[in-house]
Formats: C-alpha cells, structure tokens, sequence
C-alpha cells in the first residue's frame, strides 16, 4: 500500500501521454483546412497543427506539474 | 526487413544491459558516471526513433522521465547536482534514508519514495524496480493498443 501513491501518478501519467498522443494522431494529424484553394493552404494547415501540437504538450506538461505539487502536498509534506 | 538493423542494435543494448546490470545490482561494484548514462540513453532513444516507437520509448521509461521532470519543475532551471544547496533526502542515524522536510529541497524520485518513512538504500532499489516493471508493463499495453489500432482490431 506504501507504494499505492506512486503507481497511481505513473498511471495517470501514462494514461495523460495515451490521451494526448490519441488528439495528435487521430484529432489533429487528418486535420486540413481549405481558405485559398492553393498550395498555401497545405502551408496554413501545418501552422495550426504545429501550434496545436506544440499547445497540447504545453497543456500535457502543465498539467503534468500540478499533479506534481498536488501529490508532493498531500503526501511529502503531510508526512 | 527494414527492422532487422535496429533488432541488432538492439541486441547490443540488451545484452550490454544485462552485464551492466550483473556488476551494477544492489550492492554496485561499478559506477557508471555521465559517460555509461549518456552513452545508454542515447542508444535508447536513437533505436526509439529509428524503430519508430518514441512514445512507447517514453511510457517504458516513465520513472526515469518523472525523476527528471520532478528535479526540472522543482529546481525550474538546469543545474549540476553540486549547485543544488538543500539536498532532497537526508541520511538517518541508522544509516537509512529519509526524505528531507525542506519545502526548497528539489523533490525527486527517491524523495517521494521516501515520502511515508525512512528506507533502507536496498528497499529503495527493489522499489525502483518494481516501478521500472509497472511501467513496462504500461509500454506493453500501449504496443497491444496501437498494434490492435493498426490491425483494424480497435476502430476509433
């Protein structure tokens, strides 16, 4: 049981990586976006993907962070 | 086929790790240092990258990337070991470990396994491990689920 708080964080860890890898591969790679009916648009698509991805692991690593302090609270500094 | 030279490479990894490991088990008759570390890491993730499996590379990796990630977010900058002032856990009188109460001190891997108590060095070690294996075993599941993906098996 001592361990119980250490499995838990990997877990949720493992199971934040498998959501965001899931809206990268299958959300936000098909992703395409029609505004000049040219080559630019292929160009505009990769930017909005780009930035989405590159939003979503800073979203993953704040998130990441916060679980951090939450669990370095409850149990660190508890104990 | 295009697997084949990442299998041995792989290989080579392996079977390095299993001697490294022989010498390097609770109690360490070797110290492998920053060249034996740096060297295995970056072997690990080039035969991710090349084998196409990063994030697979990453989730088996978990307890290690945590450590690192706990030291960074904690510490918010890179430093040397040496230039960190408070240390995150402190030796007993009876030569157990125990997790320091210094709200500055960075948290680390082996502080949060100290959370609930003093350890012995060896009791953290099998802890380690048996993290190591759990987080394996979540890199296992995660190559069933993308295989089940690809294959048609799962449709999402």
């Amino acid at each position: 049981m001592r361990m119980f708080g250490l499995f838990a964080l990997i877990f949720i860890m493992w199971s934040m990586i498998m959501i965001v890898s899931y809206f990268l591969i299958f959300i936000i790679g098909p992703f395409h976006i029609t505004l000049f009916n040219n080559s630019t648009d292929g160009l505009v698509s990769s930017v909005i993907k780009a930035s989405l991805a590159i939003g979503l692991v800073v979203v993953l690593i704040l998130l990441l962070g916060i679980l951090k302090t939450r669990y370095l609270r409850k149990t660190l500094l508890k104990n | 086929m295009k697997n084949i030279p990442n299998l041995f490479t792989l290989l080579n990894l392996f079977f390095g790790c299993i001697a490294i490991f022989h010498y390097h088990k609770f109690p360490s008759k070797i110290f492998l240092g920053d060249s034996g570390t740096l060297l295995l890491g970056s072997m690990y993730a080039a035969i991710s990258v090349a084998g196409n499996s990063e994030i697979i590379g990453v989730i088996a990796l978990l307890p290690a990337v945590m450590n690192s990630f706990l030291f960074l977010s904690s510490v918010k900058k890179i430093v040397e070991h040496r230039q960190v002032k408070t240390r995150p856990v402190t030796i007993c009188d009876d030569y157990r470990l125990m997790a320091s109460k210094e709200i500055r001190a960075p948290a680390t891997l082996v502080r949060l396994i100290l959370a609930k108590g003093p350890l012995s060095e060896k009791e953290i070690v099998n802890r380690i491990l048996i993290l190591g294996t759990f987080s394996s075993l979540l890199a296992f599941i995660s190559i069933v689920i993308q295989y089940s993906i690809m294959k048609g098996i799962i449709s999402l």
